[in-house]
């Protein structure tokens, strides 16, 4: 009845979500920062290909999603839809800067500097719904 | 500021560490103490091991990885204090009014034949009923063991559980009607709707109705599968309660990215559905005679567009999904219920509402002597 039954579960979902996109994105810089850090802790192996894998299906997802206008797939939250829509429309070069970055995730695995810092900017996306659903919780409780 | 960072989490896993020593010193209810504090504690102990972790590993002061350890760290924040305002205060101010929900949610699981562990109840709620699914938490007002009216709205919560486990059951293929629905209203009325452009209306309504509106009107439609017409009239009286926010028909467009709430008249009309489902008609027919006055009597209006945001035959549509989906889930329907031989939660709500309706002066003498026998039945079990 209260609106927190409906925050809470869409709460739970988001950090879910912002959380292994975070991982994700936490795992492939530090996998590029070996070289240059050598007392770097990197997890190779599964976890690394899991984050290629999972950054992938995401940013294939979110391509699509941009072109259609609505989620086709169910890996990102419907609530992300409109807000990753508003960034999009703000940069006329970014539906093709997120299909090059895709390119290069699925194809060749290697990413450049820029590339994170696109990563990074839709990771705030996702991490400004998240904040904007938790406050909404926190002055429920 | 990777130092900061670096005390940052040094400073929440102390906290960690402080609230399991809390509940390590606290004598726990015997209701909690072999499984809910035991998940709670071992959700503490989880956190505890990633800040260890997190603290001990030297990448964290890397100032190339600093948005993304911040970022880690906010989010166990946010859970830690998730942990502090909403399962720890239950665990450590468990009271008999809350043994009390204990034992009835119990009872009440055992006569709707629900398929989960049955949540923890706490009587600590100021803002009426809600669910926390993640907790496995339901809430509800003070004082409210000792009333009958409200409880069809417990159903209600539990209803949450089963939607958060089983929404595909649920629900089965209602989002592709929902979209297609939403596809053929926006040609078919093209310019004419009073308000926003056609294709922003209705794609705020589709949003809507996936983000926040399903859930709800699943969930209305599970509580009046199970109990029946006493969450239409429940439903009624909580309406009637927040009349001063002459909102009958809110949310209006302009409100919808702060209310996540359907309007209580289209909710109503989603009971009906459930009700048409149940072969209620007559229910239907005496609630609606008293729910038309109320709207008359509220002076609300419908905000413009309201025509486009819950339409008859989508509500008709998800009854049909929610009918099926709770008999293939195994719970029992109210129709069932009515003809145990025990007594039955389901029943006595239905009973109450019509002792309210025709007797409503003797109703609360009605209301006590019944929560006594419920209460005497309850501590056999």
């Amino acid at each position: 009845m209260s609106d927190i039954s409906i925050l809470s579960g869409r709460y739970d979902t988001i950090s879910k979500f912002s959380s292994k996109l975070n991982e994700a994105i936490l795992l492939l810089k530090k996998a590029a920062l070996k070289a240059s850090e050598p007392a770097m802790m990197v997890r190779e192996g599964s976890e690394t290909d899991k984050a290629w894998e999972f950054l992938g299906i995401f940013l294939g997802e979110l391509i699509e999603t941009l072109d259609e206008g609505f989620p086709t797939k169910a890996t990102i939250p419907y609530s992300l839809t409109a807000a990753f829509q508003k960034l999009c429309q703000n940069q006329p070069d970014f539906d093709q800067k997120l299909k090059n970055l895709h390119h290069r995730l699925t194809h060749y695995r290697d990413l450049i500097p820029d590339d994170f810092d696109l990563l990074d900017e839709l990771l705030s996306v996702v991490d400004a719904d998240a904040s904007a659903v938790f406050r909404k919780l926190w002055r429920k409780r | 500021m990777t130092q900061f960072l670096h005390g940052l989490v040094i400073d929440l896993r102390n906290k960690v560490q402080l609230l399991i020593e809390q509940l390590n010193r606290t004598t726990i209810h015997r209701d909690l103490a072999s499984n809910y504090a035991l998940n709670i504690k071992g959700n503490l102990e989880r956190l505890q091991g990633v800040l260890m972790a997190m603290e001990a590993d030297r990448d964290l002061l890397i100032p190339s990885l600093l948005v993304n350890n911040f970022k880690k760290y906010r989010l166990l924040s946010r859970e830690v204090q998730l942990l502090e305002a909403f399962p720890l205060p239950v665990i450590l101010r468990y009271a008999e009014s809350d043994h009390y929900f204990f034992k009835l949610c119990r009872r009440i699981c055992a006569q709707i034949g629900y398929p989960l562990i049955p949540p923890v109840v706490s009587a600590i709620s100021t803002d009426y009923y809600w669910a926390y699914p993640k907790y496995h938490l339901i809430v509800v007002p003070v004082g409210e063991e000792f009333l009958l009216l409200n409880l069809a709205d417990f159903y209600h919560e539990l209803a949450h559980f089963l939607y958060a486990k089983y929404t595909l059951y649920l629900i089965g293929g209602f989002t592709t009607e929902l979209d297609k629905f939403m596809g053929r209203e926006k040609q078919r009325t093209g310019d004419e709707h009073q308000g926003k452009p056609a294709l922003e209306l209705f794609e705020e309504v589709k949003f809507q109705w996936k983000e926040n509106w399903i859930v709800e009107f699943v969930s209305d439609m599970i509580a009046t599968y199970l109990v029946g017409p006493a969450y239409g009239w429940a439903n009624l009286r909580l309406s009637a309660n927040s009349l001063a926010r002459f909102d009958i028909f809110g949310p209006a467009m302009d409100e919808f990215s702060v209310v996540e709430h359907p309007s209580d008249e289209a909710r109503m009309r989603g009971i009906y559905a459930m009700l048409k489902q149940l072969q209620l008609d007559l229910e239907i027919k005496g609630i609606d005679e008293k729910w038309q006055q109320f709207i008359s009597l509220s002076g609300s209006n419908r905000p413009a567009d309201y025509v486009y945001f819950y339409p008859d035959d989508l509500l008709a549509t998800l009854a049909q999904y929610v009918f099926k989906g709770c008999q293939n889930i195994g719970l029992i329907s109210f129709g069932e219920q009515r003809t145990s031989t025990e007594i039955n939660l389901a029943v006595i709500l239905n009973t109450a509402w019509n002792k309210f309706l025709l007797e409503p002066v003797h109703y609360p003498d009605w209301e006590r002597a019944q929560l006594q026998e419920i209460r005497a039945k309850l501590e056999t079990i």
